[in-house]
């Protein structure tokens, strides 16, 4: 898959969503073409693996709009995770469902997360809920922002376990 | 190093986006903090990507972003005499200088570009210099500089715990 690139003068919202999902379709990018035993290899001493990551940012996305910012609660499968007996519960539950699975649910992640950014009045608007320990509303544009440099970090795990597994690099190689 | 400040919970546009690209050049610094020559200068193969030559060309990127394409003035030494020969020039030469030096570079580039960034007061501002016949506001430049530098510290991040097992942001001085 490809992704356009961010338009070169937009307004802040078409501007930030471009970004993010340009990284979001680099993720996805990643994944391509590989088979379910290469999504799940590590690149040690990193435990990371590029099936682990994708399944990390589709509850990341979640977590983020549906949660924090729409005040929505959880439901499967992210409810059923045990992160009390294991804090990465989602990159282990990753490495035993089907790969496909995990794609589709960052993908029908990524979609409720750009309707919630759609129907907001504008980046101003502040979460639902608060920071756990400060009591501080979130606003959607620190939301966007987060998101865009957690998914390109994660972009940045991506690339060097994906070179390591067949020597790709870069954006969307496999398309020429 | 202190971490710096995250970036504010409901904020402007700039301090938000100019708070977390300040965040990331400060993760990037910390992971190329603490290390030896030789460290910061190992790779994690089959990439040959280092530590320090990551900070060494987001440096250079800073330089190319803020003072050569949006604020239109041409490279300054030391990057000038490098901008017409080896495209990949600092991931060929960084074994060559001490890392505290490259540090310092990234440093300074990271000041001329708040410089920029601070005089500038719309970002909308549209960049001197085009590709192409297209402009680009310092918006789109902010925003990428975010993604490009996160993007490198991802790479930092496998890099670093492949030489000495850190990983996260700022761990080595909270003890």
């Amino acid at each position: 898959m490809t992704a356009p690139n961010p338009p070169f003068q937009a307004s802040e919202r078409e501007t930030l969503v471009a970004f993010l999902d340009y990284n979001r379709a680099v993720m996805i990018d990643k994944a391509g073409g590989l088979t379910a035993e290469q999504l799940r290899t590590t690149h040690p001493p990193s435990t990371l693996t590029i099936i682990g990551l994708i399944y990390h940012l589709a509850l990341i996305e979640d977590d983020w709009f549906l949660s924090d910012f729409a005040g929505v609660d959880l439901t499967e499968p992210w409810s059923t995770l045990d992160w009390e007996h294991d804090p990465d519960a989602e990159f282990s539950a990753a490495l035993t469902i089907d790969a496909d699975e995990a794609v589709a649910a960052y993908r029908a992640a990524i979609e409720r997360s750009n309707r919630i950014v759609d129907e907001a009045d504008s980046l101003d608007q502040l979460s639902v809920r608060r920071h756990p320990r400060t009591g501080e509303h979130y606003s959607l544009r620190w939301i966007v922002a987060h998101m865009i440099e957690e998914t390109a970090r994660h972009a940045g795990h991506a690339d060097l376990i994906r070179e390591s597994i067949d020597g790709e690099v870069g954006d969307f190689r496999a398309n020429g | 190093m202190t971490p710096p400040p995250y970036p504010p919970k409901a904020g402007t546009e700039r301090e938000t986006l100019v708070g977390y690209l300040d965040y990331y050049r400060a993760i990037i610094i910390d992971k190329a903090s603490g290390l030896s020559h030789e460290q910061a200068n190992m790779t994690l193969g089959p990439s040959n990507l280092t530590v320090i030559n990551i900070v060494h060309h987001l440096a250079i990127v800073e330089h190319w972003w803020f003072h050569v394409f949006f604020a239109g003035n041409d490279p300054l030494d030391p990057w000038a005499p490098i901008w017409d020969g080896d495209p990949d020039w600092e991931f060929h030469h960084s074994e060559e200088f001490d890392p505290g030096e490259i540090i310092r570079r990234y440093e300074a580039e990271i000041a001329r570009s708040d410089a920029i960034i601070g005089v500038t007061s719309d970002l909308e501002e549209l960049s001197v210099r085009h590709r192409n016949g297209e402009h680009r506001s310092l918006r789109w430049i902010l925003a990428h500089m975010l993604e490009e530098t996160a993007r490198h510290a991802g790479h930092a991040d496998l890099i670093r715990e492949s030489i000495d097992g850190e990983t996260g942001d700022f761990r080595s001085d909270e003890g």
